[in-house]
């Protein structure tokens, strides 16, 4: 048997230089790479195609035997499995962001080492898209409330937060080929798969719910080599000084983008469909994984070669102090929209969210009373009547500008290109200055749904369950009682409307010679 | 499998679970001289049970341990951790090095801190009893991080001891050691009676994991007597990269006045670095003293500043080191943010 190096130096001398054909990659990349760099996939030869075998046959066999006997999915916390719901249409999108991410790194980046690791990075990402749409499959088929399992992946481009979770894993994509690394492998796969893959296994299990950590597990335990793929493009690309300055720019950006839609999305399903069963706050784990390991640990490794703490991480860290809770309460107060059910926040729950984010209730704890009061349809009421103002949503993000927290939110108004922009935050202002050709011709949410009626949204996105009457969202998780019909949103009379069309002034953005944009009254 | 060799000695199969590697260890042998004689790597900082650079868990197997009980509290040693370098083994073993973060590359490439030759610059007395030792590499630089030290040979004696360096890393041509004066103690002696400018003194290093940590956590430092060293360090390194604007607030425990040094050093640093408060700490104050009195842990209970969202460096004697930590834990900072380099010193230590 050959060793493990010269087997795996041939699959490598299957690389060739063309020279019938003049190849230019299909997405060039601003950044120089050495041709040949360290190898983050050097166990690829001898052990991942049987390694992989065996994790699939594993995760299939045990779903079809043990799980459809047992029928667990129907036993776990109804609220739960409705953040599940809410989740796995949005994290299947990022599988495949991330697929596409890894032909574009196979078309651009010319050096035999990187690419046998995104080539098999890719058929991992298909394995994971693969087994999350199975899991969806098994919940549509098992869980006590299917409902919702059969719609997510149909009506997500639809939904104002998973619509937002697709403008965030367009990173991976739609980009440099090497700042969508940075944005995969280096940001979302090593910052933030762990408390998604491991943490949330956690906590579908202290829910009661055994098929999400199957999957999970099975998942997380091919992210490792993913954040080496990462690690070595980042050192490859760190080798090259001239990478330098362009790099930090790109990196501050991947950062912040994948922070402000990761984050409030983590915390709503650890906080809330959590339901108060885990034994620490999403806050806590992030202080450990994301500031400890990542900045302190991995960020830390390469700050020696120049590589910095991303320049927006201060915002982060003050936004990361309720932006999860006004998440949660916006999606909340917009239920009617959403392809999943709102479960009640019980009086033990508050208690929790009090004793792990101190001053909770201060500040979210009487929306929650009245949330669970206006679970009924006799009430004729839904939360979102109950905002004195809509909030935009934010060009950049795409999420309601409402963070930290709704009165103390760091909007801002722009224009631009004879268009009115918001903004959620300072970096996501200048996150669009600096690419602002990215932006053109998007269209943000409510831009799209501007002037319709409540009850036309939900009949023409397929928000309607069999009956054709009773919603698929819900204010609650009870089964059978208080449901919301379309006519009972008939009576609400509710329209969707965009704010920023009532907006008369707001400060001009200009175009500067290097293509960024700057506000009119900065420039000389 | 246990085994022995040709003279009779039973010889035990350690295996590293991260890289499947098994090397085997004779019964009188320590794990940590083992791997490197066998040519693999495993950190290791005072090579007496004093720094817990060499911390370990062990998966399988029994060992018999020698450590000191600081390096290796009694909730660390019950969850599996031992200290390599006071193992002895009395089955095979199967250890999990997660927690050294080695790369496979560092790991097969053996012992790579060799001993270097470097010339005696200057003594000079800080106080009564500390020296700042400053040594010269003549012949290659040597690159460290803040907060690591290194073990120095007594000249004449074949036993080292280990100091920190109080300089920024980038000095890579000298280091400054801040050294206490033990009575009777080896290179107590040597440094008060025989150190002459150019003797040439064998240094191994640098080693050990102390150093500043990434984050955007503001800062507390607590320092007992010569535990300033890698403070001092560690505050160069902050001052000279400029981009951080994370607080610092330096305790800095002494008996009296004559124990303070380094004292120009710390204004100095506080020039470049506005966010640096310093609070001296005297046991023993002269008359007219308004700063804070008391034991170092005194001093931080009394603080203003809440201490919960810090990073916290500790250095000094294993004592205060050990209540500054509790106090600081208990005030809410996260176990995990406290790093902590306790020295003991040789000659307390109990011999194995």
């Amino acid at each position: 048997m050959p060793s493990l190096v010269s087997a795996h130096d041939r699959v490598k001398s299957v690389e060739w230089t063309p020279t019938y054909v003049d190849h230019q990659p299909r997405y060039p990349t601003r950044y120089k790479l050495p041709k040949k760099t360290k190898d983050p996939f050097r166990t690829l030869v001898r052990e991942y195609l049987t390694m992989e075998q065996e994790k699939d046959d594993r995760l299939y066999g045990g779903f079809e035997d043990v799980l459809s006997r047992t029928a667990p999915a129907a036993e776990a916390d109804l609220g739960w499995l409705e953040g599940i719901k809410l989740a796995l249409p949005i994290v299947a999108y990022g599988e495949y962001g991330a697929e596409k991410c890894q032909s574009m790194l196979v078309d651009t980046v010319d050096n035999a080492e990187l690419r046998a690791g995104y080539l098999a990075q890719a058929m991992d990402e298909r394995r994971h898209l693969n087994q999350e749409m199975y899991l969806l499959r098994h919940f549509a088929k098992h869980a006590a409330e299917p409902c919702g399992f059969d719609r997510g992946m149909q009506v997500r481009g639809d939904n104002i937060f998973a619509r937002a979770g697709r403008v965030c894993f367009d990173n991976f994509y739609v980009n440099d080929p090497i700042e969508c690394a940075l944005s995969l492998q280096v940001v979302a796969e090593t910052a933030y798969t762990n408390p998604l893959f491991i943490a949330l296994t956690r906590v579908a299990a202290l829910n009661g719910d055994h098929a999400t950590p199957g999957v999970f597990l099975s998942i997380q335990s091919d992210e490792a080599r993913h954040s080496a793929n990462g690690y070595a493009t980042l050192a490859a690309v760190l080798s090259e000084p001239d990478n330098l300055p362009m790099l930090q720019v790109d990196f501050d950006r991947s950062f912040w983008r994948l922070h402000v839609f990761m984050d409030p999305l983590m915390s709503v399903l650890f906080d809330y469909f959590g339901r108060g069963r885990m034994d620490t706050s999403y806050n806590k784990l992030w202080e450990e994984w994301v500031a400890d390991d990542w900045v302190g640990n991995y960020i830390g490794s390469l700050e020696p070669f120049g590589l910095q703490v991303p320049k927006y991480f201060g915002h982060a860290v003050e936004r990361m102090k309720w932006s999860g809770h006004t998440a949660a309460m916006v999606a909340a107060a917009s239920w009617p929209l959403h392809y999943w059910r709102w479960p009640t926040v019980t009086p033990q729950h508050m208690e929790w969210l009090e004793n792990s984010y101190p001053g909770w209730y201060e500040t979210y704890g009487q929306f929650w009373e009245a949330f669970n009061l206006l679970e009924d349809p006799n009430m004729e009421m839904i939360p979102l009547q109950g905002l004195s103002e809509r909030p935009y949503f934010c060009r950049t993000c795409a999420l309601p500008c409402v963070f930290p927290k709704i009165d103390e939110a760091t909007t801002r108004v722009r224009s631009y290109d004879g268009r009115k922009h918001a903004f959620c935050s300072a970096p996501c202002e200048e996150i669009f200055c600096q690419q602002p050709e990215r932006y053109e011709g998007t269209m943000l949410w409510d831009e799209v749904w501007d002037g319709v009626g409540l009850e036309e949204f939900i009949v023409t996105r397929n928000l309607l369950r069999e009956d054709g009457r009773t919603l698929v969202a819900q204010p609650h998780t009870k089964q059978g009682e208080h449901l919301w019909t379309i006519d009972d949103v008939k009576r609400l009379n509710f329209e969707i409307s965009n704010p920023l069309n009532n907006v008369t002034e707001a400060p001009e953005l200009v175009k500067q010679a290097d293509g960024t944009l700057a506000r009119a009254e900065a420039t000389p | 499998m246990c085994d022995t060799r040709g003279d009779g000695r039973l010889v035990y199969d350690i295996t590293v679970e991260q890289f499947g590697h098994t090397f085997d260890c004779a019964e009188n042998e320590t794990i940590l001289s083992a791997a490197l004689r066998n040519r693999v790597f495993l950190r290791y900082g005072c090579q007496h049970g004093g720094c817990g650079a060499c911390k370990v868990r062990l998966v399988d197997g029994d060992v018999e341990l020698t450590a000191s009980s600081y390096a290796l509290p009694p909730r660390e040693r019950d969850a599996g951790a031992i200290l390599v370098c006071q193992s002895y083994p009395v089955e095979d073993c199967v250890i999990d090095v997660a927690e050294m973060q080695l790369g496979a590359e560092e790991f097969f490439r053996g012992d790579g801190a060799v001993a270097r030759a470097t010339v005696l610059e200057s003594v000079e007395s800080l106080t009564p009893n500390v020296r700042r030792v400053v040594l010269r590499h003549p012949d290659r630089p040597m690159a460290f991080v803040a907060g690591q030290f290194v073990n120095v040979t007594v000249p004449g004696h074949a036993v080292a001891r280990s100091y920190s360096m109080a300089n920024g890393s980038a000095d890579t041509d000298r280091i400054e050691l801040i050294c206490k004066m033990m009575p009777g103690g080896l290179f107590s002696r040597y440094v008060d009676e025989q150190a002459r400018p150019g003797d040439e003194l064998i240094v191994n290093g640098p080693y050990g994991l102390m150093a500043i940590r990434l984050s955007h956590r503001d800062i507390v430092m607590v320092a007992g007597g010569a535990g300033l060293a890698p403070l001092l360090a560690m505050l160069t390194d902050l001052a000279d990269k400029r981009s951080t604007n994370r607080g610092v607030t330096l305790f800095f425990g002494a008996r009296s006045t004559a124990d303070l040094y380094a004292l120009a050093e710390i204004a100095a640093l506080q020039d470049q670095l506005p966010a640096l408060t310093f609070v001296p700490v005297l046991q023993a104050p002269p008359p007219g003293w308004t700063g804070a009195v008391g034991v170092v842990t005194d001093a931080l209970a009394a603080h203003s500043t809440v201490w919960s969202s810090h990073d916290a460096y500790l250095c000094g004697p294993p004592g205060m080191v050990d209540a500054a930590r509790d106090l600081l834990v208990d005030r809410g900072v996260r176990p995990q943010n406290v790093y902590a380099d306790a020295f003991v010193c040789t000659g307390e230590t109990p011999a194995p």
